[in-house]
């Protein structure tokens, strides 16, 4: 409520003003006519409601807040009210009719309001004229305008000097330039300065072409309206109020000004108005491409958007796009010509990507039938049409081909260059966009086969712990990638006999995982059969020179428990050696052995020695795969087998599960951030043996 | 970590390949590829001298394996020599001073060749 009184204050007091000035004259003027004084307090009171109006026109911003449309149709609104108003009182009341009080008494009334509402209008239609002015405003445009309204002023304030005619009651004044040089100056300066305003109509640029014909037509039509009223002005509103007059034939002046010069603007603008009109559309285009197609990940859809956007863009017939392959192209994307018509041509097509490819820009052929890439080889369908084609680049390598054609020869203008080049690069873009995403959805699919595979992996370790009264036993892995080469298994023959292994094989990944996979069913199938680990292994390493690439390998150590000997045997395969503790002392037990897959035969088997360890309650002993010591942190040191050694020492005496916890903590505490270069593998074994 | 870096150098019918830095998984493939020129050459009386040689993985070792025998068959071989400690360490678990003639100093290995 406040803001509204705020915004209209000034116009309500000036028409409160003028309201003042008419009771004034209905009540008291027609008592004395002649009183000097009387006509001065009426002229003053509908001057100073002129000035607040003044004032008020430039302070306002109400109307610059609508719409473009919004203030045309309310300006249009109210110049027609205005010409209606005049038109209702011009001519009704002859000059007689002051003079005469009989009628005076009842006319003065109507004439009084007519005329203050003309005024009142007049500041309204001024205030949008200056909104319309202020589109787009200039850095002198607030400074012109304000100019232009103290000419106003002058105009109005100067209608209080008396001149010679005064007598005649100006009727036979022309409509403007009249009076005496003080006025006609005023009114010059009033013409000058509305001409400057004149020229500020950028909000036509604004109005499409449609809108332009309708504003141009009731342009003409209010002009020839405000034309008509001329004649009439001289003696309008003098009747009532000098000051008034001045004001009112002052505004028309404005009106009639501003309003030639737009619609003559309109007028010259209405040829390239549909040549605007696309240009204004060409950027929404551009826009609406990027809104569309930045935001499709999926190709084919990407694809058809983007086929059916270049044949509307482009006003286009038929539209290919071709992406390139390892050999030659695919052709994505088409539309409106079928895929056969383009492979017909397809030898012209490799004479012109090449053409397109050398220039680099858009490629226009203006007349299909008349190309030097035509006129040879195969007929084509749309022979006599024209075509621009362009590469598709996303940082200066080219990812295919773009092409939209029209069934006429000349379809395109140069102008449609820059357009499809703009056009053909958004496209890039988007591609690599889509090119993008399926890479990451795919190595999404590849994680989760990787985490499907490490989860089967795991299961091929021991589940469960073997139960047995004698032994306790633990052991753990952890995989560097989600798949690694390292392996632990226990394999329990009977109560009397447990059979437990260690392995490493060469490398990391899917290949070390398969032959890890493998292993372990031959060692489950071997294992009945053989009562030597060396026998074991010799067995097992015949089989993987048989099976494996040269390049790989794998350590082992195979470990046999006889518990009814208390006895223990074990080779070792090229593995890391084993740590045995007995009688509280650690001793490193490294037997000759070659790697297994590495040679052959014999050659393999003279090498490899066997350890047989008598157990003694409370024996332990520790397998580990090369991966725990050479477990490095940020800086490169490796955990070693030094630092194992010691911790190994430290808490021997403690439960199995227990060290291997340990001795996992330790290792992490070690690496800190720095990320587990190698699968991990041990396997610590207690024996507590039966009482003799 | 340091790079791998492999120089070769020819001394009559003996190629001299120096290994240098960190030999796994991700730099085996230079190793390799040093190999298979001098094979494509038929330069199969090789050396290997790893005096600079600071880490060898598993499948640093597989390269070895996977020519040796292709090499040998041609009459050539692969000798290693100035191993460190730590690297000879390696090599030692897997069994490889059975395979492979392993010497301290370039010279004893190249002089192999020729008294062969």
């Amino acid at each position: 409520m406040k803001k509204l009184m705020r915004t209209w204050s000034g116009l309500v007091i000036s028409a409160l003003l003028l309201l003042l000035a008419m009771c004034y004259t209905v009540c008291f003027l027609p008592s004395d006519l002649s009183d000097w004084w009387g006509h001065t307090i009426q002229e003053l009171l509908c001057f100073v409601a002129a000035i607040v109006g003044l004032i008020w026109i430039m302070r306002q911003s109400y109307f610059e807040r609508l719409g473009l449309m919004q203030k045309l149709r309310l300006i249009s609104g109210f110049v027609l009210l205005l010409w209606g108003l005049i038109r209702l009182f011009s001519g009704a009341y002859p000059l007689e009719i002051y003079y005469d009080t009989h009628v005076f008494g009842r006319q003065i009334v109507w004439l009084a309001l007519q005329i203050s509402l003309v005024a009142v209008i007049c500041i309204i239609i001024l205030s949008i004229l200056k909104s319309l002015a202020f589109v787009q405003q200039g850095r002198g445009t607030a400074r012109n305008f304000n100019g232009m309204i103290f000419m106003l002023f002058l105009v109005t304030v100067s209608a209080f000097i008396p001149h010679e005619t005064i007598d005649d009651w100006e009727f036979e004044q022309p409509f403007f330039f009249y009076g005496n040089t003080v006025q006609i100056i005023a009114q010059s300066l009033l013409v000058f300065t509305s001409f400057i305003i004149g020229f500020r109509c950028k909000w036509m640029h604004y109005l499409n072409r449609q809108k332009k014909i309708l504003s141009t037509g009731i342009g003409i039509v209010l002009l020839l309206l405000i034309i008509q009223l001329i004649p009439m002005l001289p003696g309008v509103a003098i009747q009532y109020s000098v000051i008034l007059s001045a004001f009112i034939k002052g505004t028309i002046m404005i009106l009639l000004i501003y309003g030639s010069m737009s619609v003559w603007g309109l007028i010259l603008q209405l040829p390239s108005a549909g040549l605007m009109d696309r240009r204004m559309q060409d950027i929404q285009s551009l826009q609406q491409i990027s809104a569309t197609i930045g935001t499709v990940y999926n190709r084919k859809d990407l694809m058809v958007k983007t086929s059916e956007l270049a044949l509307e863009i482009l006003n286009g017939d038929f539209t290919w796009i071709e992406l390139k392959k390892q050999d030659g192209y695919e052709q994505a994307a088409i539309s409106g010509i079928e895929s056969s018509q383009i492979q017909a041509i397809e030898p012209n097509l490799c004479a012109l990507r090449q053409a397109v490819q050398e220039k680099g820009e858009v490629f226009m052929i203006h007349d299909i039938s008349r190309s030097r890439f035509f006129r040879h080889g195969p007929k084509w369908h749309f022979k006599g049409g024209s075509l621009l084609m362009a590469v598709l680049r996303f940082k200066h390598e080219i990812i295919g081909f773009m092409a939209v054609g029209k069934q006429n020869a000349f379809g395109f203008v140069e102008e449609s260059r820059g357009l499809f080049r703009a056009f053909c690069d958004q496209v890039a873009v988007a591609l690599e966009n889509v090119r993008l995403v399926e890479l990451s959805i795919e190595r999404e699919v590849y994680k989760e086969e990787l985490r499907v595979a490490h989860q089967a992996q795991m299961r091929l370790l021991p589940q469960e712990v073997p139960q047995i009264s004698d032994l306790d036993v633990d052991g753990f892995c952890l995989t560097a990638n989600d798949i690694g080469g390292d392996f632990y298994d226990y394999i329990l023959m009977s109560d009397r006999r447990l059979d437990i292994v260690i392995g490493d094989v060469s490398g990391k990944g899917a290949a070390a995982a398969f032959y890890m996979a493998e292993l372990k069913g031959v060692l489950q199938s071997l294992a009945p059969h053989f009562e030597s680990p060396k026998d074991m292994l010799v067995q097992i390493n015949d089989f993987l020179c048989n099976h494996m690439e040269s390049n790989m390998f794998v350590t082992m150590i195979y470990m046999i428990f006889n518990f009814s000997r208390n006895q223990v045997r074990f080779a070792r395969a090229g593995h890391e050696p084993v740590c045995y503790f007995h009688d509280k002392q650690m001793k490193w037990i490294e037997k000759k052995g070659i790697g297994l897959g590495l040679v052959s035969g014999s050659q393999f088997e003279d090498v490899m020695e066997e350890e047989v360890l008598s157990l003694d309650p409370d024996d332990g002993l520790f397998l580990y795969t090369d991966g725990l010591i050479e477990a490095r942190n940020q800086t490169g040191e490796e955990f070693g087998r030094r630092r194992l050694n010691a911790l190994l020492n430290d808490i021997y005496d403690m439960k199995v599960k227990k060290i291997n916890e340990t001795i996992q903590k330790k290792i992490k505490l070690f690496c800190q951030e720095a990320p587990q270069q190698d699968d991990m593998t041990a396997v610590m074994i207690r024996y507590y043996g039966q009482s003799e | 970590m340091s790079a791998f870096e492999v120089r070769r150098k020819d001394a009559d019918t003996v190629s001299v390949l120096y290994l240098k830095g960190y030999l796994d998984a991700h730099t085996a493939p230079d190793f390799e590829q040093a190999l298979q020129n001098l094979v494509d050459e038929n330069r199969v009386c090789i050396v290997v001298n790893m005096e600079e040689l600071s880490y060898i993985s598993s499948a640093g070792l597989g390269v070895f394996m996977g020519f040796i025998e292709d090499i040998r068959t041609k009459g050539g071989d692969i000798k290693l020599a100035e191993l460190t400690e730590k690297v000879y360490r390696v090599f030692d678990l897997l069994g490889f001073p059975v395979l492979y003639d392993i010497f301290e100093k370039e010279m004893e290995a190249i002089e192999k060749y020729k008294e062969g």
